[in-house]
């Protein structure tokens, strides 16, 4: 089911290109005008002037004109990325904690059907499928390494995915983004670039104010007027895995993209949510997104004590989840 | 010496297999409730309690239940061979409670007299339990099951068949019949002297069960208690069983189930007339909403002997609200009730509790208790009490070893043996 892992396998080459640029370089370049600058102290009598130049050396034999050199533009980080060795073993250091801590909802395969998969809703993600909910990528693209580490970070807050930022480091989160990746052919492109945001967008309260008819008007039917996720179209939803999900209730103030920043609305409202209903709003200016996230962040604020453990965390045993 | 060395080092590695990833083990209903999932969501048992899988021991034990997280700094991750496609390996696992308990009660009955004497009062260290758990797994739809208290000597062991479709399974062996709610504490009257059915108490025979949907049932044909030992003593089996739902979504979810007990009573054995049959039923619930979870059990147990034509029914509850402080903290409110023989009147002990429970780690739970009992003078039955303070301090310390890879159990064998 693993692919191997091939994203480096012409880097080799691309050192030894950039090894033999320097070489390459001299070479084609106009020997130095100016004699080279003496070592010698400042103090020492400079060379005489009278001495003649030294004769040029003799014409090299003809050679082939090296072949022009087609450098990718992104060689710097080439050169920083693992060997197939450091990466292999990268990914037997994944496959461990994946099998440890994932597998049993995840499935050993990837394919989102481990032994406690059919108790949990929304279901575990199949990774076969190479699709996945939260992503800072544009629509129909593959998340980026980042997004699936914060991801595994952070979990997803009201489902059952527990974040593991404490118990895994930062080299066992990048195995495991790297473990991931490996059940999907859906990574073996080059990646894509994430979207960035303006820093200075405006989420306060009066941009939430802003922001209020506009969710009337794009996101009510599904999650509802007042935001508790029963819109009239919101019943009998299903996601692309033909598993049942429903709106989510966003009074309840758990945002499954994460609850710690603003942006981490804006990014679902303008990717959208992949396999599912829930579209990407990229069409839109990006300050009025940014107002959408500001009102729905508005809505989660009235959460109440009783209600904010993790409602909905899990639902019946084949009940709806958000 | 090399032999005793090799032996050594195989209960090292046994015992660092336990060690070296832990979470607590425990049979909680209230944490089913909150989940409104079946049991073997988190336990390798479908009935629930003793050894966690791997969701209740990485995810639910982890993440859900402790007030501090896992640290990076403890969570290791051991290097096994162990292949969960093949669904081939060993697990271990142990479990251990302590309590200390302090006791005031004003009267006890005696039961030849019918009087009531005072008792003094019980300060006393306890330790309630001691399992160990061994789980082998031999594909995935076959395993074998241990658990063993080391120093009552319970046991619970079986093989367990699970085919796949609906969750479903076949129990055959040593195993604690399925009836009501699992609760921890052998000392509620709906587990202890209401029905008999403690948590240690275990029987031999074979028991079914599924989940097909939100339905859950299980049923089990055993020896009737006390055979344990091999051949019924009363040569007469005991069919047992429990049926419940599930319904419910985001805000309020729960299950409500019914349960019933049959053993038909034997013959004259040796002198001693065993035709007595009992038959128990009754039925219990579980809701959550928000940080609340109740649990409810009411059960009705009729003991008749065929030979005098004379019967006792006994009616008994258990009542419990949770409510969820905050993730690591539980309040728990209890209230008890227990009619040993509905035909007396007065004659019933209720027993109102308060528990809190605290996870601080993943591997911990503290909790202290405190509850009183009162009630009737005349309750029939010895040993109970009439009025009684009772306060308890836990500790309970709770572990689920790694799975280790066929390759570690043929070590394990090899240096072991």
């Amino acid at each position: 089911m693993s692919r191997s892992p091939t994203r480096t396998g012409w880097l080799a080459p691309a050192l030894i290109a950039l090894l033999a640029a320097p070489v390459f370089a001299q070479d084609a370049e106009e020997p130095p005008a100016e004699a080279p600058e003496s070592e010698a102290p400042a103090d020492e009598a400079p060379a005489p002037q009278e001495t003649p130049p030294p004769e040029p050396p003799p014409p090299a034999p003809a050679t082939p004109e090296p072949p022009a050199l087609s450098l990718p533009p992104d060689l710097p980080a080439l050169v920083a990325a693992p060997s197939d060795q450091a990466l292999a073993a990268e990914l037997a250091r994944g496959t461990r904690i994946y099998n440890s801590k994932c597998a049993t909802c995840h499935g050993a395969d990837g394919t989102g059907d481990g032994p406690s998969a059919r108790y949990l809703a929304p279901a575990p993600r199949d990774f076969t499928s190479g699709l996945f909910k939260f992503r800072s990528t544009p629509s129909g693209a593959p998340p980026s390494d980042d997004d699936l580490a914060r991801t595994v970070r952070q979990g997803v807050p009201g489902t059952s995915m527990p974040p593991f930022a404490r118990e895994l480091s930062d080299a066992d989160v990048a195995a495991v983004v790297a473990t991931v990746k490996s059940f999907s052919d859906r990574f073996d492109g080059d990646p894509v670039e994430p979207l960035v945001f303006a820093e200075d967008l405006d989420f306060s309260d009066a941009a939430a104010a802003r922001g209020a008819p506009l969710f009337g008007a794009l996101c009510g039917s599904c999650h509802g007027p007042e935001g508790r996720g029963d819109g009239p179209a919101a019943g009998g939803m299903v996601d692309l895995w033909g598993d049942p999900i429903a709106p989510t209730d966003l009074t309840l103030g758990l945002f499954k993209a994460g609850n710690d920043s603003p942006y981490d609305l804006l990014r679902t409202i303008t990717t959208g949510i992949e396999g599912t209903a829930m579209v990407p709003w990229a069409g839109l200016p990006e300050q009025q997104r940014a107002e959408l996230a500001a009102y729905v962040l508005s809505l989660g604020q009235g959460s109440s004590w009783f209600t904010s453990w993790d409602a909905g965390r899990y639902p019946a045993r084949d009940g709806l989840s958000d | 010496m090399t032999q005793l060395c090799r032996r050594l080092g195989g209960l090292v590695l046994l015992f660092a297999a336990w060690m070296l990833t832990t979470s607590p083990v425990s049979a909680e209903p209230r944490f089913a409730a909150r989940t409104a999932a079946a049991c073997q969501l988190c336990h390798v048992n479908p009935s629930g309690g003793g050894m966690r899988n791997d969701y209740g021991r990485n995810v639910y034990a982890a993440h859900v239940l402790p007030l501090a997280l896992p640290d990076a700094r403890t969570a290791p991750t051991l290097d096994l061979s162990w292949e969960p496609t093949a669904g081939v390996g060993i697990s271990a696992g142990a479990d251990v409670r302590f309590a200390f308990i302090a006791v005031d009660t004003d009267y006890v009955i005696d039961p030849a007299t019918n009087e009531a004497f005072r008792l003094p009062t019980m300060l006393s260290f306890f330790l309630m339990q001691d399992d160990v758990y061994a789980l082998a797994e031999l594909g995935n739809e076959l395993s074998l099951y241990l658990d063993y208290g080391v120093a009552s000597g319970n046991l619970e062991s079986f093989a367990l068949w699970r085919p796949g479709p609906a969750d479903a399974y076949v129990k055959a062996g040593l195993f604690l019949p399925p009836y009501g709610l699992k609760l921890p504490n052998h000392r509620t009257y709906i587990r202890e002297e209401g029905l008999g059915l403690e948590p240690n108490v275990r029987d031999a025979g074979v028991e079914l069960g599924a989940f097909p949907g939100p339905v859950g049932v299980s049923v089990a044909v055993v020896n009737g208690l006390g055979g344990t030992e091999g051949l019924n003593p009363d040569r007469k089996l005991a069919v047992t069983g429990r049926a419940d739902a599930s319904f419910g979504g985001t805000k309020l979810k729960g299950t409500l189930g019914v349960s019933g007990w049959f053993e038909p009573g034997g013959e004259v054995v040796d002198g001693d007339d065993l035709r007595t049959y009992d038959i128990r039923s009754g039925f219990y619930g579980m809701a959550s909403a928000g940080r609340l979870t109740f649990l409810t059990e009411w059960d009705w147990r009729r003991v008749s002997d065929r030979a005098t034509g004379t019967s006792t029914d006994a009616f008994v509850g258990y009542n419990e609200l949770d409510v969820l402080i905050r993730q690591g903290i539980d309040l728990q409110l209890f209230f008890e009730y227990y009619d040993p023989d509905i035909a007396l009147t007065p004659n019933v002990l209720m027993r109102p509790g308060l528990a809190v429970s605290v996870f601080p780690t993943p591997n911990v739970e503290l909790s202290v208790l405190y509850r009183h009992t009162f009630g009737d003078n005349n309750c029939g039955e010895g040993g109970l009490f009439g009025d009684e303070d009772c306060a308890q301090a836990d500790v309970q310390t709770f572990y689920t070893g790694a799975t280790a890879g066929m390759d570690e159990a043929i070590l394990f064998l090899r240096v072991f043996l």
